[in-house]
């Protein structure tokens, strides 16, 4: 019995020998087959699937926003017909910018197209939704360019997702995948400024005008160009012009032609001009930090600021900023409680600034730039 | 996957007199499947952090002009900051109205 089970253990043991080499050898050819011959196949198959996954979480947020700006138009609005089609056109609106073969004069040029665009979805919303006061038109026109946003955001990852797919191409893929998780944070922002502007609260960009509000509470305000009010009020010996975009609904107003009238009204006799902005900080940093600065602290396409400069440069008046430091999506969504308390810190900050750079009976403008919904004045 | 890992590493143990060769293979197999486990579930569980979206909380504050009333409160459809909204129900005299409006953001994960 045991001669026999012996060799039988042999036979077995030889036989599993083989196999493990043969196996091993599979495995090898295998594995290079894989990973050298489909390596990047496989990678691409498995980018695409993550791409899919985030289209269609982009597809969820323009879908969130878009059925939140409806419910919101019908409540706030009273619209007659049914405004669905009627935000859909507004969904897909497009601004051609301006030839710049020849730059001379394009600001003008642009600042214009702006001002028509800004017209036209102003009318356009206060046709969708007749039931809403000019305070609920702003949040509403703001409401729907969170959505345009978001419905941009899916058009445009759509489109090269489709474009990689149908081209085979690596590198377009490759390109998507790495900044879909910066895409999706900065989509999941826009829903969330999509809610803050479908209720009217106040957004972290809104600091500067949160500032300006403080400085001209229970004063006498006027107001001067488009949607910008103004009040005067003293601090340490001197003549602060306050100013902010009209409150409390959301518009950021045009500050740049503001200033350019204020310096006017006052023959360029203004000492210097304070800008007070939120700003986008570097990661790592702590929201609601405020810092200085010098130059017009102004967002945007550009046109506000070159007026201030423009403006500054000619009467030779020099231009500080103050900001406070937030994340892009801090910005956009309701103003965190440490971006609300900053502001305190950036009025001492505007007092120690105007103390250090000017004398008494110096006039001075304070401009709160950024997007005042849900801040009044 | 799991399972596959799991029956690789039961052979690769279990398995009496075991070629060394097809227990390296059996190891490598268990090892791969296990760590495409692990990746597939992290990649699950960012994917979801990204997808959840909730709302924050936001808060009124609201102040009296004369005397050291505050009352921290939800906000409400309508608010905004420097809203009035009538008198002070501690001194009688002052203001009442909405000095700030912020949110503490959602719970940290």
């Amino acid at each position: 019995m045991l001669p026999i089970s012996l060799h039988e253990n042999d036979l077995l043991g030889g036989l599993l020998g083989n196999l493990g080499t043969i196996s091993q050898l599979l495995f090898t050819v295998l594995f290079i087959a894989l990973f050298f011959g489909f390596g990047q196949k496989l990678q691409m198959r498995q980018f695409l699937w993550e791409i899919d996954k985030g289209l269609r979480r982009l597809d969820m947020f323009r879908n969130s926003a878009k059925d939140l700006t409806l419910k919101t138009v019908k409540e706030i609005g009273k619209p007659l017909t049914d405004p669905g089609p009627q935000i859909n056109v507004l969904m897909e609106q497009f601004l051609i910018s301006p030839v710049d073969m020849d730059p001379a004069g394009i600001v003008g040029k642009i600042d214009h197209l702006l001002d028509v665009r800004d017209a036209k979805f102003k009318e356009d919303v206060r046709r969708i939704a007749p039931g809403a006061d000019s305070s609920q038109v702003m949040n509403l026109e703001n409401l729907v360019e969170a959505s345009w946003a978001l419905n941009t955001i899916y058009r445009i990852i759509r489109h090269f997702y489709l474009m990689g797919k149908k081209t085979n191409s690596i590198f377009i893929i490759i390109q998507l995948q790495a900044l879909l998780p910066l895409i999706i944070q900065e989509a999941e922002a826009y829903l969330g400024a999509a809610k803050a502007f479908a209720e009217g609260q106040p957004i972290g960009d809104g600091i500067g005008p949160l500032v300006a509000s403080r400085l001209m509470k229970d004063k006498e305000k006027r107001k001067v160009e488009k949607d910008v009010v103004v009040a005067e009020t003293m601090m340490e010996d001197r003549r602060v012009i306050a100013l902010k975009a009209e409150g409390p609904g959301g518009n950021v107003g045009k500050p740049g032609d503001a200033i350019r009238t204020i310096i006017e009204e006052n023959v360029g006799k203004v000492s210097m001009v304070v800008m007070v902005d939120a700003a986008v900080k570097f990661e790592g940093e702590t929201s609601g930090e405020v810092s200085e600065g010098i130059g017009a602290a102004i967002g945007g396409i550009g046109t506000e600021r070159y007026k201030i400069e423009q403006e500054a440069t000619v009467h030779k008046i020099p231009v500080y900023a103050v900001i406070v430091k937030e994340s892009i999506q801090e910005a956009i969504t309701p103003m965190k409680k440490e971006i609300m308390e900053a502001g305190e810190k950036v009025i001492e900050r505007i007092k120690s600034l105007i103390l250090e750079r000017s004398k008494p009976g110096d006039t001075i403008i304070v401009a709160g730039i950024g997007n005042t919904i849900g801040i009044g004045q | 996957m799991a399972v596959v890992g799991l029956y690789t590493i039961g052979l690769a143990l279990n398995t009496p007199d075991l070629d060394p060769t097809l227990q390296i293979l059996y190891l490598t197999i268990a090892v791969l499947a296990f760590t495409f486990v692990v990746l597939s579930f992290t990649r699950m569980r960012r994917g979801i952090r990204i997808g959840a979206y909730t709302a924050p909380k936001v808060l009124s504050v609201v102040k009296c002009g004369q005397c050291s009333f505050k009352q921290i409160k939800n906000f409400a459809l309508g608010d905004f900051v420097f809203k009035t909204l009538g008198k002070c129900t501690q001194c009688t005299t002052g203001d009442l109205s909405i000095h700030g409006i912020y949110t503490e953001g959602p719970p940290k994960k």
